[in-house]
């Protein structure tokens, strides 16, 4: 499952029901994000790079089919640069950026983009924070000029920090201990990395987010949020030229910043299968195999990504067919390629049982489409809708200016923009036989961590005070 | 995963993406790119000899077109016991049309790289195609076939049912389903509304291909269609081919009738669960889409919690309390009138009020709101969002067409899009407070827990004794 995604941690939010079609879609989600086209004009063409003296950056992408312009600031920093004992800062830092500065009282940014007909929001990842909003594009003016004063000008209470703690816990126990499934793959992620820090949890351990001190948030501030660790990206119905002109006028008043610490961990390959089971009040279970994986900058991302499209792109895809549809086995299943994470990261297979379906037995189903795929590679027709759903979701994702911003600045982070332009070409090289090869390198035994979910009765309450999540403070 | 991404929440009033994957909600719900000017795209309306009303706009900036067909009906007419039809027979109208079976209608949306998907909501069935615009024939034929002749092979009858009992059960695993369930309940009971769109697990157990073929016969009818085409096709396209592809279909059949539920008195439902958050949704009944105060509720209830972190419960419960992490209320504008409702997620102690006083906190700004209605400012905040951000949730060919297919199924006038600010300016504070003691009933308002009973009986939260049973 693509955990860039599947780990953002959105500043508001709301209880989402699961659905049928969601593993599926996941993959598409990925593809969105990953695929240029031959037909149309490259990204390299379109978009305007400017670096300030400060080290800022902004990508500027023209877009006039509506007076309207997204906006968004991208900092080099997620729970991937956290350190043990701290997990969460950068998730709370970006609560604590709509907080007020020297010159904005506490929730003035969101009032003011609301008076200005704007949407903003925010969200954290393993690999990056971000910041947008989407307004008319005669208003843009207003969004960089508080972006550009809540990078250094942040005001840090006390006060302020300690209600917003609270809501952060509020935000685990609704996303991760009152969701089976996610408490399940935060505790997978721990196993499949022991030494890299993509093993924490976007939003904190609860033991962490309870400790935390208002000088841990200060410092973290001061470390990452410097012009030279952040970018900005718009897309929308601007001159390039003026527009850059005005961010550089909003930006380039900050002085330079140190260098941040880069992260040096490098998760080693595991040397057998690694389990983890999850016990939680719950009417089904869930099981998900986890296989460390590199990413876009290796020469096998683009047949992992085919290898990634043929399993799970579409309702013609295999797991939907023979696990959900042929054999009855799952509700759901997909699979999910982390191609776009700075670090090497993973690859993952995963399904919920239907009722009277146990784990083990939705596990050995995907193992078996595993084996199939090592023992014969994919049809021809298999790679061609493959190829033919990523080139048309590129098209689709046209229609959205967040969208084609948020492809932007997922790839800045992941390695640099222009990377973009590379990825349909190489997929199109992509053989049936290398779709086979990747599967039989990585999809293996000893490379494998599997999470399952083992469901306790919800009917007779286990007492809170046994369940490992209990209420904090 | 299954829980996140999809969390990001417009801040206006909800649009209603009809699409549930994943990268639908990202896209729609995240806003942002526009195919609609300020003046309002140009639309083009015209209706079929046997009934269908084509709304249909070409929008050229990206080579793609969707179609969105609605069919009047959907979960709000499902019949007495039935619970789910609709949304049975919804889902099997792409699992095999007449000479193609589910499997092949997979491949050929999967090779062109478009999306095919049919779906229930309250009110109605929705077939869309989202094509490249060279696709454009094929989308329409793939809608068409859909509707006029599919065939309901016995085996996917058999599987939709199991795979929607399945999906039933997973839902018992998230709170905030849960506890929405217990209030469509709870407030509606048996009448329209009171379901849940899938059904329950007992009455789609009983759905047999005979429920679903008189289903079709009696609800998916040219009469009640609607289709909204949008993208870059020319219009007298659009309307050659729906003429060609669906000019045709004849059907008629009498139509389930809905039933409207009464008022129900206030009262409390506890859903005993072994859950550290407990999932809190108050609520009663509301407004019918068509209501004509609708402008002044939109704007009211920005005030009270539909305006996000500018909204008096975020105020309250979110930014001074931190008691939750999300807290909303919200007018669901139905063909009936539909829920009004606040929900909102807190953390479950006991031998502390920690359930009771955000209830408390909630109940209160309700009751000032009702009582004194909004200020000036308020006022004018709400009507500076409304008017400015209107053109972002006609964003995109997909939400284009949802929007313009809502303006024709709810009645709102062909000048909806174009006199839209127009109308959000022209209420008054005095329109708002009159509107707050119309439709807000403080007295009146049904309250569901989801959580540990006994820990909410440690607060004095249980459930009134004529409360429907929680699920």
């Amino acid at each position: 499952m693509p955990r860039s995604q599947l780990r953002l941690q959105p500043r508001t939010g709301k209880l989402a029901r699961m659905r049928r079609t969601l593993l599926r879609s996941l993959a598409l989600a990925v593809v969105l994000l990953a695929s240029p086209t031959h037909a149309a004009q490259t990204y390299s063409e379109q978009v305007v790079e400017r670096t300030l003296d400060n080290g800022f950056k902004m990508l500027l992408l023209e877009d006039h089919k509506a007076p309207v312009a997204v906006v968004q600031v991208w900092y080099r920093v997620g729970s991937r640069n956290e350190l043990p004992g701290t997990t969460g800062l950068s998730h709370m830092l970006e609560h604590m950026m709509f907080k007020g500065t020297v010159k904005n009282g506490p929730e003035e940014y969101s009032r003011v983009i609301a008076r200005n007909g704007g949407n903003e929001n925010a969200f954290t990842s393993d690999d990056a924070t971000t910041y947008f909003a989407t307004l008319a594009s005669d208003r843009i003016e207003v969004e960089v000029g508080l972006e550009a004063d809540r990078m250094r000008n942040l005001v840090l209470s006390e006060q302020l920090f300690e209600p917003e703690r609270k809501v952060v816990m509020e935000e685990r126990r609704m996303r991760t201990d009152n969701n089976p499934i996610g408490f399940m793959f935060e505790s997978l992620n721990a196993a499949t990395f022991l030494e890299h820090p993509y093993r924490q949890p976007v939003i904190g351990w609860a033991t962490d987010i309870e400790g935390w001190k208002l000088a841990d948030l200060k410092h973290h501030y001061d470390l990452y949020y410097q012009p030279n660790n952040a970018f900005l990206v718009a897309v929308g119905d601007f001159d390039a030229q003026q527009f850059g002109d005005l961010v550089a006028a909003q930006f380039g008043g900050h002085a330079r910043g140190g260098d941040p610490p880069v992260v040096r961990a490098r998760e080693q390959p595991p040397r057998g299968e690694r389990r983890v089971a999850v016990e939680r009040p719950a009417r089904l279970p869930f099981v998900s195999l986890q296989y460390q994986a590199p990413n876009l900058h290796h020469a096998d991302a683009p047949a992992l990504e085919m290898l990634e499209s043929v399993l799970s792109n579409g309702k013609s895809s295999r797991l939907y067919q023979r696990l959900v549809r042929e054999q009855r086995l799952a509700l759901d299943a997909g699979a999910s390629y982390a191609r776009t994470a700075i670090d090497d990261k993973t690859f993952t297979l995963s399904g919920q049982p239907q009722p009277g379906v146990s784990a083990d037995q939705l596990e050995k189903a995907l193992l078996a489409e595993i084996e199939a795929l090592q023992k014969a590679p994919p049809s021809d027709d298999e790679l061609k809708r493959a190829r033919s759903q990523v080139e048309a979701a590129f098209v689709f994702a046209q229609d959205s200016m967040f969208y084609r911003g948020l492809l932007l600045g997922t790839y800045e982070i992941a390695g640099g923009w222009r990377q973009i332009d590379e990825f349909l070409p190489a997929m199109e090289k992509v053989t049936p036989q290398q779709v086979q090869e990747v599967a039989r390198k990585y999809l293996t035994p000893i490379n494998r961590t599997v999470g399952v979910l083992v469901p306790l009765p919800t009917d007779d309450a286990a007492p809170l005070e046994q369940m490992p999540a209990g209420p904090m403070s | 995963m299954m829980h996140s991404d999809s969390t990001f929440r417009s801040r206006g009033p909800g649009a209603g993406g009809a699409r549930a994957t994943l990268v639908g909600l990202v896209l729609t719900a995240l806003a942002l790119a526009s195919v609609a000017t300020a003046a309002g795209p140009i639309v083009e309306r015209t209706t079929l000899d046997n009934g269908i009303r084509l709304v249909m706009s070409t929008q050229r900036s990206v080579p793609i077109v969707t179609v969105n067909c609605i069919i009047d009906g959907g979960a709000r007419v499902d019949p007495p016991g039935k619970a789910g039809l609709a949304s049975l027979t919804g889902s099997l109208l792409s699992e095999g049309t007449k000479g193609r079976t589910s499997e092949d209608i997979s491949r050929l949306i999967d090779t062109l790289g478009g999306s095919f998907d049919t779906g229930t909501s309250s009110d109605w069935v929705l077939v869309s195609a989202a094509v490249l615009s060279r696709d454009f024939e094929t989308g329409v034929d793939l809608v068409a076939r859909s509707l006029r002749e599919p065939t309901f092979p016995p085996e996917e009858v058999e599987r939709r049912k199991k795979e929607t009992l399945g999906e039933l059960e997973a839902d018992e695993d998230q709170p905030g389903v849960v506890a929405q369930r217990a209030f469509r309940t709870a407030v509606f009971g048996d009448a329209a509304y009171g379901h849940s769109v899938d059904g329950t697990p007992s009455s789609v157990t009983g759905l047999t291909r005979d429920d679903v073929l008189a289903y079709h016969r009696q609800e998916i009818q040219p009469g009640r269609t609607i289709c909204a085409i949008v993208g870059d096709v020319p219009t007298s396209e659009m309307k050659a081919m729906a003429q060609k592809l669906l000019g045709g279909w004849q059907a008629g059949g009498a139509g389930y009738v809905a039933r409207a539920a009464q008022p129900p008195a206030a009262r409390s439902v506890v859903v005993d669960r072994p859950v550290t958050q407990a999932n809190i949704v108050l609520g009663q009944i509301g407004v019918a889409r068509s209501n004509p105060d609708y402008f002044p509720i939109l704007l009211m209830n920005y005030v009270l919690g539909g305006g996000g972190f500018n909204s008096r419960l975020m105020q309250t419960i979110r930014t001074k309390g931190g008691l939750a992490y999300s807290v909303s209320s919200h007018f669901e504008g139905n063909k009936l009138p539909g829920p009004f409702q606040v929900a909102l997620q807190t953390k479950v102690e006991s031998a502390a009020e920690h359930v009771v006083h955000p209830i408390k906190l909630v109940r209160e700004e309700i009751v000032k709101l009702h009582r004194d209605g909004a200020t000036t400012a308020e006022l004018d905040a709400a009507k500076d969002y409304l008017t400015g951000s209107f053109p972002l949730r006609l964003d995109s060919t997909g939400k284009l067409a949802g929007f313009l297919g809502q303006i024709e199924y709810f009645g709102l006038g062909d000048d909806y899009i174009e006199r839209y600010a127009e109308r959000v300016r022209a209420v008054t504070l005095e329109d708002v407070r009159k509107a707050a003691q119309k439709y807000l009933q403080p007295e009146a308002l049904v309250q569901v827990v989801v959580a540990p009973a006994t820990k909410l009986a440690e607060q004095g939260i249980t459930a009134s004794p004529d409360a429907a049973k929680g699920s």
